[in-house]
C-alpha cells in the first residue's frame, strides 16, 4: 500500500494526541513516585513540585512497611479480593448461563427483576438493616456478599453466553451431557476472555472496597487497605487543629500511595491480552 | 438426578425463611448478668484516633488504668465518612453508647430524639464537670433549652494563630516588624520585590495565612471578617458583612492582591510548608504549625539562618489594632451525645467516666500518661516531661472532655511557650454562628458559599468594590438574609446574649 503524504502527517497528528495523553497520565504518577522517595526538606527546598528525585531515600517505605496497620490491612485487602473474585464470579456464572439459555421459564420477568435493581436501589439505610437482620455486621463477609452479583457484569456475562453457537450445545446433549456439564466441559473453556474481564472487574472493585468497609465494619482488625490509607491521608489535614500531633509527612503519605496501588499495577500486565479481547465480548455485534 | 436438584434447592430457599437472626432476642438476658457484676462496656464513636493508639488492650495503660479507677471498659469505635455511617448505625439501631457531635448535628439528633436529655443531671452528677470547666459559655451543648451534648473544655484554632514574619529577612532588609496594616503591605512589598534571600532569584513571596482566614488580619483590622458572622454591636445583632468599614478592609486586600505579594496558594494549601522552606515571608498562621521543636528542626534543616518573630493584632486608619481572627466561643466539635437508648447501668457509668476525666489523676493521664514514665513531679509539686513523654502521644484520644489548655501546652510544648502566650492575649472579634438554627427556606451552604465566592472576586478585582451594597440587596432578596438576621436576633435575645 502506498503512503500518501495525507497518511504520513494523519499518522504523526495522531501520534503526537496519543503521547500528550500518555504525558497528562504519566505526570501525576511520576510525581507520587518521585515525592515518596524524597525526604520532605529536599521537596520543599525545590519548591514543592519536583518529578526527578535529587536525592533518594527509602525511610518512608521502611516505616510504612513496618507500621502496624499496614500489613494487616494489606492481607484484608488481598483476602478480599482473591476469596470475592472467586465467589463473584461463580455466583455471576451460575446466574448469567441459566439467563442466557431461551427455553428458561419465567426468563423475561427474572431479567425485568434483575434490570430494576440496576436502576433502583433500596439505599443505604434499608441495606444496612438487612445487612444487620442476617448477623453479618462486623464480619468479613459484609463486604462480599451484599454485593455478590454486579448485574452489570452479569448482563455482560450472558450476553456473551446468547452469542456463543448453540449447536455447540445441541451436539453435546445429544450425547446425553447433563446441563452442568454442558457448562463446565464447554461454555467455561469459550468464556476464557470474559472470565479474565470479569474478574478484574470485580477484583479491583474488591481493591478499592471502602463505603461497605465504613458502613458494615468496626473492627479495626478488618478494615481493607483503603480505609487505612484514607486514615492516614485524612490525619494529616485534620491534625492541624490538635496542637500535639506530629502529622505524617507527605513522602509517608505518598509512600503508602504507591504501595497500596503497586499489586494491580504489577497484575495488571499478565492479564492485559485478556482484557483487551474481553471488553468487546460484551457488545452487541451485527 | 435433575429433579432431585431441584427437590433440594426449593428445600433450601424455602428453609432459608426460617433462617432469621435471633441475637436480639437473645441478647439482653445475657447482658443483665454481665453488667451487674463485671466492668461496664461504653462503646465510644470517634472520628480518629491518634496515632500510636497501641492495637492491644494489654497495652493501653490508659483503658487499664480508666478501668482499674471507674470500672468502665472504653471501646473506641472509629468511624470514617463520619456523619454519614453513624447515621447509617443509628437508623439502623445500633447507636454507639457515646458519640462525638457538633452543634450542628446535635440538634437534628435531638429533634429526632436519637440522644438523651441531660438537664436533669446538671446539678448533681455533671456538677463536677461543670467546675471543671468553670463557668465557660454551654449554650453550644444546649438546644431548645435542654442539654443535649456533655459539655467540654474546648479550643479554638483561633487561639493559637498569631502573625509571623522572617526576622532575618527584616534584618537583611532593615525593616521592622510591622504594627499597621500600611507595614505589612510594606513589609511584603520588599518580601517579594527585593530578593530577601539573597539567592539572587524572584521566588519569595510576601504575604500568606491559612485557608480561610488568609485575608482575615487585614480585615479584622478595620473590624471586620471576611465571611458570614454574626456578632454582637452596641447591644444589636448584626453580621460582619454589613459592617460600615467593611468596603475599605476589601479594598485594603485588593491592594495587596495588585502589588502581586500575596501567595497564590493561600486558598488552597496550608502555608506551613512554605514557610519551612522559606518561600513566604509573613504569614497569618497557629503556632502549632511553626514553633514546635520538629517543625523549628525543619526550619532549620532548610536554612541555618531561617528566624521567625510574631506580632499581631494589626492597626488600621479605622481603629488601633481591633483584633485578630473571630472566634465562636459558643461552638464546640466533637463533644459526647449520649444515647437516647442507653441503659441506667451505662448511664451510671458515663458518669463515673465523666468524673474521672475531670479529676486531677485523670486529667493528668489523659493529657500526659503515666506519671514516673512520661511525666514526673519534683519535690515542690513541679510538674515536667520526661525523656519518654513522646511514646504517650496516643492518649490524646482519650480527651474526651477536653483538658485545661494552659497547663497542657505550658508542660508539652515549653520550647514555644512564648508564642502560646501570645496567641492567647490576642483579642479576637466573638462570633456565634454555631447557636443559629436557620430558618426555614434558608440554605446556609448555598449562601455561604455565595458570600464567600464573592468577596473573592471583590478582592480579586473580579466585580468593582463600588458594588458592594448592591451585593448585600442580592443576598437579601435572593437568599434571605434579612430573615437569617432577624431569627439570628431573635434566637440571640433567647439565649439571652442582647436584651
Amino acid at each position: 500500500m502506498v503512503k500518501s503524504k495525507d497518511d504520513t502527517v494523519f499518522e504523526i497528528v495522531v501520534l503526537l494526541v496519543i503521547l500528550s495523553v500518555g504525558l497528562l497520565c504519566l505526570v501525576p504518577i511520576l510525581y507520587v513516585v518521585s515525592v515518596s522517595v524524597t525526604p520532605i526538606e529536599e521537596k520543599m527546598r525545590a519548591g514543592g513540585f519536583l518529578l526527578i528525585p535529587r536525592k533518594v531515600t527509602f525511610d518512608a517505605y521502611k516505616s510504612v512497611l513496618s507500621g502496624k496497620s499496614f500489613f494487616p490491612a494489606l492481607w484484608i485487602s488481598v483476602k478480599l479480593t482473591i476469596i470475592g473474585t472467586a465467589l463473584n464470579l461463580v455466583a455471576t456464572l451460575l446466574f448469567a448461563y441459566p439467563l442466557s439459555r431461551k427455553n428458561l421459564p419465567g426468563r423475561n420477568v427474572i431479567m425485568k427483576f434483575v434490570v430494576f435493581t440496576m436502576v433502583f436501589s433500596a439505599g443505604m439505610i434499608p441495606t444496612y438493616l438487612v445487612v444487620k437482620q442476617v448477623n453479618l455486621l462486623n464480619s468479613f463477609w459484609s463486604m462480599i456478599i451484599p454485593e455478590l452479583i454486579s448485574v452489570y457484569n452479569l448482563i455482560i456475562m450472558k450476553s456473551f453466553f446468547e452469542g456463543l453457537p448453540e449447536e455447540l450445545f445441541e451436539s453435546a446433549r445429544l450425547d446425553g451431557a447433563p446441563e452442568m456439564t454442558v457448562l463446565f466441559r464447554i461454555v467455561l473453556p469459550l468464556s476464557l476472555p470474559i472470565i479474565m474481564t470479569i474478574s478484574l472487574y470485580y477484583a479491583v472493585e474488591h481493591w478499592n472496597t471502602y463505603l461497605q468497609a465504613v458502613l458494615y465494619v468496626s473492627k479495626n482488625a478488618l478494615q481493607p487497605l483503603q480505609v487505612v490509607l484514607r486514615r492516614l491521608l485524612r490525619s494529616a489535614t485534620s491534625a492541624d487543629m490538635n496542637a500535639d500531633e506530629i502529622i505524617p509527612t507527605e513522602t509517608l503519605q505518598m509512600a503508602m500511595v504507591v504501595l497500596a496501588t503497586l499489586p494491580i499495577v504489577v497484575i495488571y500486565p499478565f492479564i492485559q491480552k485478556y482484557f483487551v479481547k474481553g471488553t468487546l465480548a460484551g457488545a452487541v455485534k451485527g | 438426578m435433575k429433579r432431585m436438584i431441584v427437590v433440594l434447592s426449593v428445600l433450601a430457599a424455602g428453609l432459608s425463611l426460617f433462617a432469621n437472626g435471633s441475637a436480639e432476642t437473645a441478647a439482653p438476658v445475657v447482658q443483665k448478668t454481665i453488667e451487674s457484676t463485671g466492668p461496664v462496656e461504653l462503646t465510644i464513636a470517634i472520628k480518629s484516633k491518634n496515632n500510636g493508639f497501641p492495637e492491644n488492650v494489654k497495652d493501653d495503660y490508659a483503658y487499664q488504668q480508666i478501668l482499674a479507677k471507674t470500672g468502665v471498659a472504653v471501646n473506641f469505635q472509629v468511624i470514617d465518612d463520619y456523619y454519614t455511617a453513624l447515621n447509617v448505625r443509628i437508623a439502623g439501631g445500633d447507636c454507639p453508647d457515646l458519640f462525638q457531635c457538633d452543634s450542628p448535628h446535635m440538634r437534628t439528633f435531638a429533634d429526632n430524639g436519637e440522644i438523651l436529655d441531660l438537664t436533669k443531671y446538671k446539678n448533681k452528677e455533671l456538677s463536677n464537670l461543670l467546675k471543671w470547666i468553670g463557668g465557660a459559655d454551654i449554650n453550644a451543648f444546649v438546644h431548645g433549652g435542654k442539654l443535649y451534648g456533655i459539655p467540654k473544655s474546648y479550643v479554638n484554632s483561633a487561639t493559637y494563630t498569631l502573625l509571623n514574619v522572617r526576622q532575618d529577612w527584616l534584618d537583611k532588609l532593615g525593616l521592622t516588624v510591622p504594627k499597621t496594616v500600611d507595614d505589612v503591605y510594606k513589609v511584603a512589598y520588599a518580601f517579594t520585590y527585593n530578593d530577601p534571600d539573597g539567592n539572587g532569584k524572584n521566588d519569595t513571596i510576601g504575604y500568606s495565612g491559612k485557608a480561610p482566614y488568609g485575608f482575615e488580619p487585614i480585615a479584622n483590622a478595620y473590624d471586620t471578617a471576611l465571611g458570614n458572622y454574626i456578632i454582637v454591636r452596641d447591644g444589636k445583632v448584626t453580621n460582619t458583612l454589613s459592617q460600615p468599614h467593611m468596603k475599605e478592609a476589601l479594598a485594603e486586600c485588593k491592594k495587596f492582591v495588585d502589588a502581586k505579594i500575596v501567595d497564590p496558594d493561600m486558598y488552597t494549601t496550608s502555608p506551613r510548608d512554605k514557610a519551612i522552606s522559606g518561600t513566604i515571608g509573613l504569614v497569618s498562621m497557629e503556632w502549632s504549625l511553626l514553633y514546635k521543636q520538629s517543625y523549628q528542626d525543619q526550619v532549620r534543616k532548610v536554612n541555618p539562618q531561617a528566624k521567625w518573630s510574631f506580632f499581631g493584632p494589626l492597626a488600621s486608619e479605622v481603629s488601633a489594632a481591633a483584633a485578630l481572627l473571630p472566634i465562636d466561643p459558643a461552638s464546640s466539635s466533637n463533644f459526647l451525645c449520649v444515647s437516647a437508648d442507653i441503659s441506667p447501668e451505662k448511664l451510671a457509668a458515663v458518669f463515673r467516666l465523666v468524673d474521672y476525666l475531670t479529676s486531677e489523676e485523670g486529667s493528668m493521664l489523659v493529657n500526659f500518661g503515666l506519671k514516673g514514665v512520661h511525666w514526673d513531679e519534683d519535690a515542690n509539686g513541679v510538674r515536667s516531661m520526661t525523656k519518654r513523654a513522646s511514646e504517650a502521644n496516643y492518649v490524646a484520644t482519650y480527651q474526651l472532655l477536653g483538658r485545661d489548655e494552659d497547663t497542657y501546652l505550658a508542660m508539652k510544648f515549653k520550647e514555644a511557650a512564648d508564642q502560646v502566650a501570645y496567641a492567647k492575649k490576642m483579642p479576637h472579634i466573638t462570633v456565634y454562628n454555631s447557636l443559629i438554627t436557620e430558618p426555614e427556606g434558608f440554605y446556609l451552604d448555598d449562601f455561604e458559599k455565595y458570600v464567600k465566592t464573592q468577596l473573592i472576586a471583590f478582592i480579586y478585582g473580579d466585580r468593582p468594590i463600588s458594588e458592594y451594597d448592591k451585593f448585600l440587596g442580592e443576598l437579601d432578596s435572593v437568599y434571605g438574609f434579612d430573615k437569617y438576621m432577624a431569627a439570628a436576633a431573635e434566637q440571640m435575645k433567647g439565649y439571652g446574649y442582647i436584651k
